[in-house]
């Protein structure tokens, strides 16, 4: 008996040691644990499983009854029913919205998602220091979506519209996932209009026959619902209050995260092998890669149009914005840290590389026709430090500086006090 | 052990089965029954076929060429395609000359029966009478779809104008799909602007499930396609000409089906059991079903605002017209071949008595806010003979009437355009 006390005291205290032990080296390393910085982490690695833009507030809190993707009827697929949900419910709080609010809504891919929540209290600084902004608050309505491109947004935001929705202002943040998935939807046989491949064949298609496919969406479903659990627990017993706990939970979801990666290749893979043309695939296009970047150039531009027309018809402030890439050539000095995290799908990586230019020739139309356009591909062009942690994405100091260059053109082209709403 | 005795050993160890196999077949050979080879595929085939008609099932492509399929949209909810012809072909839009003046036609069935018969037909004769047409040809181009209701026209044109098609003028034609399928969708807790329950409900309930029901959704595809997997074997298999073997095939799928049947009644009871927020269901409609015409007419009239901008944009034409409808009281003195005939839902009927009243209200401020909107909801007021062959559609001397109606309008609009100052257009 006195045994057994010893050696449950012994273990105890073992652990604890470890445990200090563990947050004594992070402290020293420079990163001490924090629980809501393991909470957040958490919901990092889960994210791309859920198919969402990691929220301010971790979405491992929420009692979700569903996740993953789902089927919407005007843009292809969205996130959990908890957007759909948000959806109502913004729509209701911006007519019901008080008088010194200035209502900011964000379109775009995953970059303008991450710009949003990382950036945007620091644009809103930005523009609120500005007279015409006196006494007003800037709110941001953050629906930058992964993978999405035009014309995703333009639907979208036609749709927000019917729903009530009435912003002061739209950005539209975009440029990379039309070149990049542009390009690789048409190697996989799918129109360069319709939304990215991996998650349109698995939710679009009427009938997977390719039995690896079939495999895969299972064993997809399967690790998400794994990943889900594990998150759902560890926060549910407060596993994020201990180092050495969040490690092990970090751990078994990046395990996961691998695994519902790899399945998820298998799975596009398996889809884009099916011989059949179905309907998934949207008409019949061009396969020639000019004609695709062509024909992704001009539904970009004359998405931007149709979004510049209906914000014209309502009063709203229109910006639309090309973000910088890393493999556009010339847009950045590269660090060798990013170099080593920013490759890319080979298809992604040439659709940038040609795309972009055309684009950029496209912006300066836009121009023409007198569409609020800042080409921001050449924003990190004098930095040298690293930015990317991808080959897409930048990090919170990337953000900041496509926020300042951002609220210098908006508030450059905003209409003179009495035009804001 | 000899070599005689291996051999008989051998020769009994051949002969059984051939022995059984045969004793088989003849205690099989009853009435018309033989067993082949081929029966044995047919019932194979039948015995798969109620997983085959379920999800996930591809149509042959031979009779997927021959019919018309509805299938998911990422932009439009619902599309049609028509054996290899899309609904949108790039060629169908691009212009034949200079000289050619295109009119897109959007909007539900109605739409499309005018777009494609005796309506279109008569607006491009009543157009190229006038002097304004001269020397040009018109061409009517049909966008209109079954079933749509706006939203659906104002994602297709967007789509369209992304696509870069460029007609001269847009003449959008709706106004029954919107209150009639707008209500029905709110009775059965689809939110009302979503595209119709029919089709939506079957197309668009998958992966918007709970994990519970995607379980239970993909526990059944996990059987069928072990089913498939034993049937394709088998099918390809010269062991299926024994009778053992083949009837022992069949039975072995007969017990996967039951297997499939039993976890498609747990997929069928969870999805009955669902309390009626499924993603696939929309954002929540809270304001209730007897709000929805009132709704609809809204979002109606934002939808063709929306147009009408799009179209601004681009220096194109744009038309909206209510259209008749049999139900909507004092729009015509029914017949009572047209009272036998127009029955239809009640959720329907009713939608059309709440909503075309505000409809038309909602029209007037359209037209207030400078859109080209023409109420013919009251076109057949004074026609005292049968039109319609339903409830919402009508023949060819119907269309003609509107034809006429629209005809006087797109010549109105166009005067006022070419009054415009030059800088005003864009």
């Amino acid at each position: 008996m006195k045994r057994a006390a010893l050696a449950l005291l012994g273990t105890l205290l073992g652990l604890v040691l470890v445990e200090g032990g563990m947050r004594a080296w992070l402290a020293a390393t420079g990163k001490p644990h924090r629980a809501r910085d393991a909470e957040a982490a958490a919901a990092l690695v889960i994210a791309p499983m859920l198919g969402s833009i990691p929220k301010p507030r971790s979405p491992l809190e929420d009692e979700r009854p569903w996740s993953g993707h789902i089927l919407h009827p005007y843009y292809g697929f969205d996130e959990a029913v908890s957007t759909l949900r948000q959806l109502a419910f913004e729509a209701r709080a911006q007519a019901e919205a008080d008088a010194g609010e200035y209502r900011v809504l964000v379109l775009g891919g995953s970059v303008a998602g991450r710009f949003a929540s990382s950036a945007g209290a620091h644009l809103a600084a930005l523009l609120e220091r500005d007279p015409r902004f006196a006494g007003r608050r800037v709110v941001w309505f953050n629906h930058g979506r992964g993978s999405f491109k035009q014309p995703q947004m333009l639907m979208l935001f036609g749709w927000l519209l019917q729903l009530g929705y009435r912003p002061h202002a739209v950005i539209e943040i975009d440029g990379f996932n039309e070149a990049a998935i542009g390009s690789s939807n048409r190697e996989q046989g799918l129109h360069p209009l319709f939304p990215a491949f991996a998650p349109w064949a698995m939710l679009g298609n009427p009938g997977i026959s390719e039995e690896d496919a079939l495999e895969g969406l299972l064993e997809i479903h399967a690790e998400r619902r794994r990943a889900e659990a594990i998150a759902r627990t560890a926060v549910l017993r407060g596993h994020h209050h201990s180092a050495l706990l969040s490690r092990w939970t970090l751990l078994r979801l990046a395990r996961c995260r691998q695994r519902w990666f790899a399945a998820t290749e298998r799975c596009s893979e398996a889809l884009a092998r099916e011989q059949d043309l179905g309907t998934w695939r949207g008409p019949p296009f061009d396969p020639e890669p000019i004609a695709c970047r062509i024909q992704v150039t001009r539904a970009w531009l004359e998405a931007s149009r149709s979004m510049q027309a209906l914000c014209r018809a309502r009063g709203i402030h229109y910006l639309h914005v090309l973000q910088p890439t890393q493999h556009d050539p010339g847009s950045k000095p590269l660090a060798p840290a990013e170099i080593a995290s920013g490759r890319l799908l080979d298809t992604w990586e040439e659709g940038v590389r040609l795309g972009y230019p055309m684009l950029r020739a496209a912006g300066a139309h836009l121009r023409g026709l007198g569409v609020n356009f800042l080409d921001a591909s050449r924003v990190f062009e004098r930095v040298h430090e690293p930015v990317y942690v991808d080959g897409c994405h930048f990090d919170r100091h990337g953000s900041r500086i496509l926020a300042e260059r951002i609220a210098e053109v908006f508030l450059a082209s905003l209409p003179e006090p009495g035009s804001t709403r | 052990m000899s070599s005689k005795r291996v051999a008989i050993a051998l020769a009994s160890l051949l002969a059984a089965p051939l022995a059984l196999e045969l004793g088989y077949r003849a205690w099989t050979r009853t009435g018309d029954y033989r067993y082949s080879a081929s029966s044995a595929r047919n019932e194979i085939a039948l015995v798969l076929s109620p997983l085959r008609n379920a999800r996930p099932v591809r149509l042959p492509r031979e009779e997927e060429a021959q019919v018309t399929v509805q299938f998911l949209h990422p932009y439009l909810g619902v599309e049609y395609k028509s054996g290899s012809r899309w609904t949108i072909s790039a060629e169908e839009f691009s212009k034949r000359s200079e000289a050619e003046y295109t009119v897109l036609i959007l909007g539900g069935s109605v739409s499309a029966i005018f777009a494609s018969g005796r309506g279109a037909q008569h607006l491009r004769e009543l157009l190229r009478a006038d002097p304004r047409f001269a020397g040009r040809t018109v061409r009517c181009i049909n966008q209109g779809r079954g079933g749509y209701k706006q939203p659906q026209q104002l994602m297709l044109l967007g789509y369209l104008f992304a696509r870069g098609i460029r007609p001269d003028l847009v003449l959008e034609i709706d106004g029954f799909n919107e209150v009639a399928l707008g209500n029905d969708n709110a009775t059965r807790r689809l939110h009302p602007l979503y595209p119709p329950f029919i089709p939506w409900a079957r197309l668009g309930s998958f992966g918007g499930a709970s994990p519970e029901l995607l379980d239970a959704q993909l526990a059944t595809w996990r059987e069928w396609r072990r089913a498939e997997r034993v049937a394709a074997s088998a099918s390809r298999s010269p062991l299926l000409h024994s009778a053992l073997i083949g009837r022992w095939t069949i039975r072995r799928l007969r017990c996967m089906r039951a297997r499939w049947i039993e976890a498609q009644r747990g997929y069928m009871d969870l999805l009955g059991s669902q309390a009626g927020d499924e993603p696939w269901r929309g954002p929540p409609f809270e304001e209730g079903p007897e709000a929805a015409p009132g709704r609809v007419a809204r979002a109606w009239k934002d939808a063709s605002l929306d147009m009408r901008a799009l179209c601004a944009e681009r220096g194109i034409a744009y038309v909206h017209v209510l259209q008749p409808t049999l139900h909507d009281e004092g729009s015509k003195p029914a017949t009572q071949e047209e009272l036998r005939v127009g029955t239809m839902l009640d959720t329907w009927r009713e939608g059309v008595r709440a909503g075309y009243p505000l409809l038309r209200e909602a029209g007037e401020e359209l037209r207030a806010q400078g859109v080209d909107f023409l109420d013919l909801s009251r076109a057949f007021s004074d026609v005292e003979q049968s039109v319609y062959y339903d409830g919402c559609h009508f023949d060819d001397r119907g269309n003609e009437i509107l034809a006429e109606r629209i005809a006087e309008a797109v010549l109105a609009a166009l005067e006022r355009e070419r009054a415009r100052p030059a800088e005003d257009r864009r």
